[in-house]
């Protein structure tokens, strides 16, 4: 049994699999966001909030496990780009969404100093953004994508870069806490923006080169009767349209609170 | 795994093994260095084009040496069961071959043997190839012919064995044999070639020049020498419902003059020689029905735009770019000669008849 989804250049089988290492990291990742909303969290959660925690849990998990899972790690580029969309640009800001009311009612008053201070480092817009793309960056060398993805601790580094990189970069975002005052509505969409551009220029890449990239998906056992170029270029548009689409309505929900912010005040 | 099911697995230690056995026999390039770029991944060999005949997937027999001589040749044994190895290959070579200019395509042959033959019949390796490249051959043949063209290379037998759950389980060689135009083998291809390693090779292995290739009569066997031989032959694809040119080039090596007297397409139509004359008015063409063209002797005679051509009129079925066309050219003293016919378009013809005769 294998613990966690990797290449392994088998023919594809619809045999279901187990995973259990993708089992504990959801657990866990339960657990952390449980721990960031504190006790009492879940009655003090919006309907919203509630929803957006089940979802963002559902499709963290769906993303890394069988099928996607495996298709994703060894079989089909447009797979993984599909599951690095769900990890980064779903699953983390519904994970945070859900966590927010509960984690702006504790962290003032629980979160120890020495804490505080390092978490307002790492989630300061800048330094988030600089993370996430430098992980976004390193995570598609191709030298890294083949060097990784045939083990299982491999495919792990890179979907748990992948997560967590992605929770550092929306938590300027949607959390409260700490509060950058500069940091208003505008500058987070002009972030959210700005911080994905490097995506589209992989999304490009992937759609416009003439040869496959990664060796990985090139020379997987073939599934589905898609040619490795296609499934390339089906995996850059999904970079781009669904990077796009991710950060477009995600900065729709950020301009539209704001508006109806204004709106009350007024 | 369930019962019936195709569990094929490609054995890694009978590639190695092959590997090593054909590598054992090599004494290196000929030519003193590598005959691919020294970042190549493939493996220095040196093994002539083999001699053996198989069964092609229209059914005729298909003499390796004699119908891929002189050209840049793939040559693949495998099966089309298999999960990984096979598909692979085919479809990283069909995805090059693609973005190669006409002329480079039309001097590539990618021979696939089948190491299977009670489940890849005919029809079957037809339509697995077809889904990669339809000018791909495919060949296939009894168990004793097979195993002797894998030995003509150097390679082990492949080993089928039906497991306790009913799935067979294949081992067979993987490496893809490079032929060039010396008539020799220089590299092969382990599985994990990647589409760049073949881009990047392609080039250097079309340009491998050697003694056969250098004569007179490349692109022949040399069982053929002796008598009038056919080359570089195009089919056109006609423009709407109208006929398709046929091109090529006749060589006699003979003391004594030939003559093409007919041209057989088999079922894609009927074939005819034509001449195009000048019109009555400036900048008219006509074309006329001959019975014959002569091939004088130790010299050659071309079919080509403007001058004598074959046609095929009607034609029977759609013809698709890159396909190849058993054509029959019928001489009255070397007999029928046959040759496979690249189909092209007139955007390809300037490119394709402009190209160095061989």
């Amino acid at each position: 049994m294998q613990w966690w989804c990797a290449a392994l250049g088998e023919q594809w089988t619809w045999t279901w699999r187990a995973y259990p290492g993708v089992w504990l990291f959801v657990i866990a990742v339960g657990a952390g966001f449980r721990w960031l909303a504190g006790s009492g969290a879940w009655s003090r959660a919006t309907a919203t909030e509630r929803g957006a925690l089940i979802v963002g849990g559902l499709t963290l998990w769906a993303s890394l496990d069988w099928p996607l899972g495996p298709i994703a790690a060894g079989y089909l580029a447009s797979a993984h780009a599909l599951q690095f969309l769900i990890e980064t640009m779903v699953a983390a800001p519904l994970l945070l969404f859900g966590v927010r009311s509960g984690f702006a009612a504790r962290a003032p008053r629980t979160m120890p100093p020495l804490a505080r201070r390092a978490g307002r480092l790492v989630v300061h817009p800048l330094m988030a953004a600089i993370v996430f793309n430098v992980v976004v960056a390193t995570t598609h060398v191709p030298a890294v994508v083949d060097g990784l993805m045939p083990s299982a601790l491999g495919a792990f580094a890179i979907d748990a870069a992948w997560f967590f990189s992605a929770v550092l970069f929306w938590w300027p975002v949607i959390m409260p806490a700490p509060s950058y005052p500069h940091f208003g509505p505008p500058l987070k969409i002009l972030y959210l923006l700005v911080g994905t551009l490097f995506h589209t220029v992989i999304g490009m890449i992937m759609l416009s080169a003439e040869l496959p990239i990664y060796g990985v998906y090139e020379l997987a056992p073939p599934i589905f009767a898609i040619s490795p170029r296609a499934d390339q270029q089906l995996a850059g548009g999904i970079m781009e349209l669904g990077v796009f689409g991710a950060i477009v309505i995600s900065s729709a929900i950020v301009f539209f609170r704001w508006a109806n912010k204004d709106e009350r005040r007024a | 795994m369930q019962a019936g099911r195709t569990g094929a697995s490609f054995d890694l230690l009978a590639a190695l093994v092959a590997a090593a056995l054909v590598a054992s026999a090599a004494c290196g390039p000929s030519d003193g260095g590598r005959v691919v770029p020294p970042e190549s991944g493939a493996t220095d060999i040196v093994v002539a084009r083999p001699s053996f005949t198989l069964t092609a997937t229209d059914g005729t027999p298909f003499d390796f040496a004699a119908r891929t001589a002189g050209r840049l040749t793939f040559l693949e044994f495998g099966y089309t069961n298999c999960p990984d190895v096979c598909p692979v290959h085919m479809a990283n070579l069909s995805a090059v071959m693609r973005n190669l200019t006409p002329t480079e395509r039309m001097r590539i042959d990618v021979v696939f043997v089948s190491v299977d033959p009670d489940r890849d019949s005919l029809p079957a390796l037809r339509k697995w190839l077809d889904a990669f490249d339809a000018t791909f051959i495919g060949l296939t043949g009894t168990s004793e012919d097979i195993n002797a063209a894998q030995a003509a290379v150097g390679f082990g037998p492949a080993i089928i064995q039906v497991a306790d759950d009913g799935s067979t389980i294949v081992s067979h060689a993987a490496p893809v044999l490079a032929f060039t135009a010396d008539d020799t083998a220089h590299v092969m291809y382990p599985f994990g070639t990647r589409q760049a390693d073949w881009v990047r090779d392609i080039p250097r292995l079309l340009s491998k020049r050697g003694t056969r290739d250098r004569g007179v009569f490349a692109g022949a066997s040399a069982a053929m020498a002796d008598r009038s031989v056919v080359e570089r032959a195009y089919v056109v694809i006609p423009v709407g419902a109208g006929p398709a040119a046929i091109y090529f080039v006749a060589r006699n090596p003979t003391s004594l003059p030939d003559t093409i007297v007919a041209i057989d397409v088999g079922a894609i139509g009927n074939a005819s020689l034509h001449m195009t004359m000048e019109g009555p008015t400036s900048g008219t063409a006509t074309m006329h029905a001959v019975d014959a063209a002569e091939v004088p002797a130790r010299g050659m005679f071309r079919l080509s735009p403007g001058g004598y051509h074959g046609m095929i009129a009607p034609v029977t079925r759609t013809l698709v770019r890159g396909e190849r066309l058993p054509v029959g050219v019928r001489f009255a003293r070397a007999g029928t000669v046959r040759v496979d016919a690249t189909v092209i378009t007139y955007a390809d013809l300037d490119t394709a008849t402009a190209a160095r005769p061989q």
